[in-house]
């Protein structure tokens, strides 16, 4: 993920692809997919909460930046543009009582995956990774969605705080305060874990 | 005592912000706290909700793109994309859509005639007559293919790949035979891509409709199917994937072998559905499920709204209710492939109800 932050380079050729992209040139609308498949997939997914659902909400993305890519004016960059898409179409997506109901049951299968078929034999160390995996998940699942969303792209993404805040609407201060509150929260609900001798 | 995490540390970790001696640092730390190390990748983990994109890599991107731009209708917007290229070719069974090159390896066995021809009571000897029908038309097809292919070079101009897209109307049925030998009983009313660069590697075909997929065992690189928004991938196999515009789900069904779909691995006899935000149901497939590849259409019972729809296409007919109270009768059974009068008798008899026949248009009226 270092490319992220290299600056430089990688965003001139993410420029001249965006160029090609926007006068037509397939083969720089297929380089841009590939480079942003991945990272924006897992970004769906920690919404949605379905490998499908998250393939959908990419493509739908693509599809969306290559219908209007003549018209398009990518002032904040196309990262910001993908990522803030991928967050709206996923807000919406979840908006759907089958989604919720089917993250609610992949949250609930999250927590016991881990010790299904083995948890009999399993040793003390792996039923406690298991009671922490499920209290961090609950930890989690507690913030509110653009607290979430603000560490998800700062920790997992590493987006710069000025990037995070376009992606939500919002202020870099705003931004780093949602990013600072999520960690307390964090911190504070799985204090138990962390400071353990 | 207790060595609690830093976590203005751990947050300049994760955002890549610590320079890489202090990366190093804390990483050695970690290695003699395994503790808190696990508190990481736990919170790691919760945010990506990492379980289920677990395999992601370049050929999942590859599959995934193919699909985007299966799904890209840009021609006239001047944006290239050189795979989903469509041009009109209206009335055509077989599609060319972008090479030059004639494709003499890929030899489609089906055309209109074959399953126009078939009778709902014929016997084998009518059908060897008509595969051997077929057979003869397969170089008329390929005589229409070169006809059509040069009048459309400036197509290929703008194109630098290529696919063949075979396609049948409601009515139709046809067998297909892949470059490496397996074969494709496309269903009526389907539409099957094989991408040009089949045998070098791109083994990515695209469905809309329903086909009986038989893939040679050892055939190299795995072979995956697209249809609506689901990839099925198998080594060697049969199976039946479903997708037509008007189905809510797709459906996968084995014959025989494994076929993976997202996470789940099918074996021989299980019918897999998988819906918009997932798998909606596993059960065990009906040999029904696979028939209409040997002319035989079975419904489970359906009510009329769910089967017409059905019979439209495996007959090229247009069903209507001539009464909205017909909508709660059902039907169910096989149907061979034949004629619309025999479709007209079946319908009399087990719905006991007149049909007024115009054209293809059937109205179903109460007795």
């Amino acid at each position: 993920m270092s490319d992220e932050k290299d600056g430089g380079s990688a965003d001139q050729t993410e420029r001249g692809l965006v160029e090609r992209l926007q006068n037509g040139d397939n083969a720089a609308a297929r380089e841009l997919y590939l480079r942003y498949y991945d990272r924006l997939r897992r970004f769906a997914y920690s919404y949605v909460r379905s490998r499908e659902a998250a393939e959908e909400v990419v493509q739908d993305t693509f599809l969306a930046l290559l219908e209007r890519r003549k018209s398009l004016e990518l002032r904040e960059g196309l990262r910001v543009y993908l990522y803030a898409t991928v967050r709206n179409r996923a807000l919406k997506m979840i908006d759907h009582d089958r989604v919720v109901d089917r993250a609610e049951a992949a949250a609930v299968q999250d927590e016991v995956a881990p010790g299904m078929g083995a948890r009999a034999d399993a040793p003390n160390e792996r039923i406690e990774a298991d009671a922490l995996a499920a209290a961090v998940a609950r930890a989690i699942a507690t913030l509110p969605e653009r607290r979430r969303v603000a560490l998800v792209l700062r920790w997992r993404h590493q987006l710069p705080y000025a990037d995070i805040a376009r992606i939500m609407g919002t202020s870099v201060a705003a931004a780093t305060i949602q990013v600072a509150r999520a960690r307390e929260t964090i911190a504070e609900l799985i204090k138990g874990y962390t400071d353990r001798p | 005592m207790a060595e609690p995490l830093d976590w203005d540390e751990i947050d300049r970790y994760f955002a890549g912000e610590l320079s890489e001696a202090d990366a190093a640092q804390l990483r050695r730390w970690l290695m003699v706290h395994p503790d808190k190390a696990q508190v990481l990748e736990s919170v790691a983990q919760a945010l990506d909700g990492t379980i289920g994109v677990d395999d992601s890599g370049q050929s999942d991107a590859l599959v995934s793109w193919d699909a985007v731009a299966a799904r890209i209708r840009s021609e006239d917007e001047g944006l290239v994309l050189a795979d989903v290229m469509r041009p009109a070719v209206s009335g055509r069974h077989l599609e060319r859509v972008s090479s030059v090159h004639l494709e003499t390896s890929i030899a489609p066995l089906g055309t209109r005639s074959i399953a126009k021809s078939r009778n709902i009571f014929s016997g084998q000897t009518r059908q060897r007559a008509l595969w051997s029908v077929a057979a003869s038309l397969v170089l008329g097809v390929v005589v229409m293919v070169l006809g059509w292919t040069a009048g459309v070079r400036h197509v290929s101009q703008r194109a630098a790949m290529s696919m063949l897209a075979y396609t049948t109307g409601s009515g139709e049925r046809a067998t297909i035979t892949l470059p490496d030998g397996g074969t494709v009983a496309l269903n009526v009313a389907s539409r099957l891509e094989v991408p040009m660069d089949y045998m070098t590697g791109n083994r990515v075909v695209r469905l809309n409709g329903e086909g009986l997929f038989s893939v040679p065992h050892n055939s190299g690189a795995p072979l995956t199917v697209i249809a609506g928004a689901t990839a099925a991938r198998v080594l060697g196999t049969s199976f039946v994937v479903r997708h037509y515009a008007t189905d809510s789900v797709t459906t996968v069904a084995v014959r025989d072998g494994k076929v993976a779909v997202g996470s789940v691995v099918l074996t021989a006899n299980w019918l897999l559905e998988v819906g918009r935000y997932g798998v909606v149901s596993l059960r065990s497939a009906e040999p029904g499920v696979f028939g209409f590849a040997t002319g035989v259409l079975t419904l489970d019972d359906l009510f009329l709204p769910k089967a017409i729809p059905e019979l439209d296409r495996w007959y090229d007919v247009d069903i209507r209710l001539g009464d909205p109270e017909l909508a709660k009768r059902g039907v169910g059974g096989k149907f061979a492939a034949g004629s619309i009068a025999d479709l007209t008798a079946i319908l009399e008899l087990t719905l006991d109800v007149r049909v007024m026949r115009d054209g293809r248009v059937l109205t179903l009226m109460p007795r």
